[in-house]
């Protein structure tokens, strides 16, 4: 699917998942690798299933194919656990690649049993051992992720401390705007500017700037003094802001992109018109997105497949992912004329949420 | 065991429905439930739970509101065909008058001498306002704060619903209650009979 919306009660694990995307990226990435992934996420302990009893390995697999085919052109599996003793860094069960059907890489090889260190790392992230299936390092190390908090982008000084790598937060996100060429950051901006023309009342103009060496974004509002409509992004609105980054990344890049709640700060009406927007801009691209939601106007859109939305179901055993079309009853229930949002998402609860307000008193 | 899924307007309409259904010990169990916030989300969406019901039996619960009867309602919402596992039934006027129709329990839970409680709940107007009026009598502080609305401005106490809900679920009783409430009385024989 090249669109896909995940939904699912708090803490069900909606972001875990789009985590094992940025994880296999944290691995892929220049400067990256296995060890660094595992150590950023605080150790396999903070990664492993906590229903996990007696095997509590970390096992990755993800099967990749061309934008709009089935076809599966790569597979790439690992199983990660951690030392019992000595320096109880994370290693490899075993990593394996497969072209279409054919297994070329599987690990542990000869070579690893002669040296147990090799398995610290994996060969996805050397540029020497990776030659043959280096397309999955580069599809990887590309991937996206953005969940733009406002105040972190109005307030830098703020938030010191070292920057969290791939800024994932968009603390440093005029900056990313900078380093993009200006001429394709000009029509970038401009079909942003298009886009908050409609969605932001009383606003004209949008301006990239560049002042003292730090990048701005300047906008001018309708005002009745012609000269004091104009804010800076740290007077920017939430929303405004949201959806700045929200249509930037959409046009950044044009690797996986994850997505994490689009619809925070947004007016309703904006909401209901993300999922358009992303078929519409992902599609010259070519790219996939994953999205995380709770929202009720985003799913609204009857152009939504069932196909399309993953269930994330919490139970003892860890959480469930089924896709929604696999219910039979949310068939039934679309064929009977309802969308995709009123027949899933008041399913989406925590089981005993009534009797939750009834005994915290 | 029959699993069913429930569709209502909102918390305290569930938490009678649960009520309702453990009546009957171990013969429902709940597998999703839905809930409308709502009218508005039901009358949309009847079509498609009926035609869900093909797939598992669904029970929804409305209120009658400003509806003269309850053929009244069904006429203006169904306009299909219904299928013999959607079990769809109203509360005349509101879920509240189920609520009042236990004298008995409601009085002890408000702390409000029975004498004031209207005999024929279902011919009230506007049973929330008739509960709000009676919780008002209260002598106990924190029903009048939760359930008496702040001002003229609100329809509600600010902790209305968590606070009858709480009552649906100690003390309301379906037995005492039915004598005095056809609507409940029917849904309570619909349930009885079904899958039998």
């Amino acid at each position: 699917m090249n669109r896909v919306f995940m939904v699912g009660p708090n803490a069900s694990g909606k972001s875990n998942l789009l985590d094992v995307f940025r994880f296999l990226r944290d691995i892929a990435k220049p400067g990256g690798g296995l060890q660094n992934a595992v150590l950023e996420r605080g150790g396999i302990t903070k990664i492993r299933c906590l229903a996990a009893r007696a095997h509590p390995d970390v096992e990755v697999e993800i099967h990749l194919s061309e934008y709009d085919s089935n076809e599966i052109t790569w597979k790439y599996a690992i199983g990660i656990k951690q030392e019992v003793r000595g320096r109880r860094l994370p290693f490899l069960t075993y990593e394996k690649v497969w072209k279409g059907e054919k297994l070329i890489l599987d690990r542990p090889d000869k070579e690893d049993r002669k040296d147990n260190e090799r398995l610290n790392q994996t060969h996805l992230e050397q540029i020497n051992a990776n030659k043959d299936f280096r397309e999955i390092a580069r599809y990887l190390e590309s991937t996206v992720y953005l969940h733009l908090l406002p105040q972190l982008l109005k307030h830098p000084q703020s938030f010191t401390g070292p920057d969290l790598p791939g800024d994932p937060f968009g603390k440093g996100f005029l900056d990313r705007i900078s380093k993009v060429n200006e001429k394709t950051r000009n029509a970038w901006l401009k079909r942003i500017e298009g886009a908050l023309k409609i969605a932001v009342p009383q606003f004209k103009k949008f301006d990239y700037k560049e002042e003292n060496g730090r990048p701005h974004l300047e906008a001018v509002y309708d005002h009745w003094r012609p000269g004091a409509g104009k804010q800076k992004e740290d007077q920017f609105s939430d929303g405004t802001l949201r959806l700045i980054g929200l249509l930037w990344s959409l046009q950044d890049g044009d690797s996986l992109l994850l997505l994490e709640e689009p619809e925070l700060s947004l007016n309703g009406a904006i909401i209901s018109k993300i999922p358009a927007l992303i078929y519409k801009l992902q599609k010259p691209k070519k790219r996939q997105v994953l999205i995380t939601t709770h929202s009720l106007d985003l799913l609204s859109d009857k152009g939504i497949s069932l196909d399309e939305i993953l269930l994330l179901t919490p139970t003892v055993e860890g959480t469930t992912v089924i896709t929604a079309s696999s219910i039979p009853e949310i068939q039934a229930m679309l064929l009977g004329g309802m969308s995709p949002a009123a027949a899933i998402l008041p399913r989406i609860k925590p089981k005993n949420i009534n009797q939750l307000t009834l005994f915290s008193q | 065991m029959i699993y069913l899924n429930l569709i209502f307007e909102d918390d305290l309409s569930e938490m009678v429905l649960t009520r309702l259904l453990s009546h009957f010990d171990t013969k429902y169990s709940v597998n999703v439930a839905y809930n409308g916030r709502g009218f508005g989300y039901l009358k949309n969406n009847i079509k498609g739970f009926n035609q869900a019901s093909l797939i598992i039996p669904h029970l929804m619960l409305t209120d009658l509101d400003n509806y003269p009867c309850p053929p009244s309602l069904i006429n203006d919402w169904v306009t299909f065909q219904m299928n013999p596992n959607f079990i769809f039934r109203i509360a005349v006027r509101e879920v509240e008058s189920w609520l009042l129709a236990d004298i008995e329990g409601l009085s002890n839970f408000l702390l409000v001498a029975s004498a004031n409680f209207p005999l024929n709940p279902e011919q009230e107007p506007d049973p929330k306002k008739t509960l709000i009026r009676l919780a008002k009598k209260s002598r106990n502080r924190r029903i009048r704060e939760d359930i008496v609305p702040v001002n003229a401005n609100a329809t509600i106490g600010p902790n209305y619903n968590d606070c009858l809900m709480e009552f649906v679920f100690n003390v309301w009783d379906v037995e005492r209650a039915i004598p005095r409430s056809k609507s409940l009385e029917k849904a309570y024989y619909r349930l009885d009979k079904f899958g039998g």
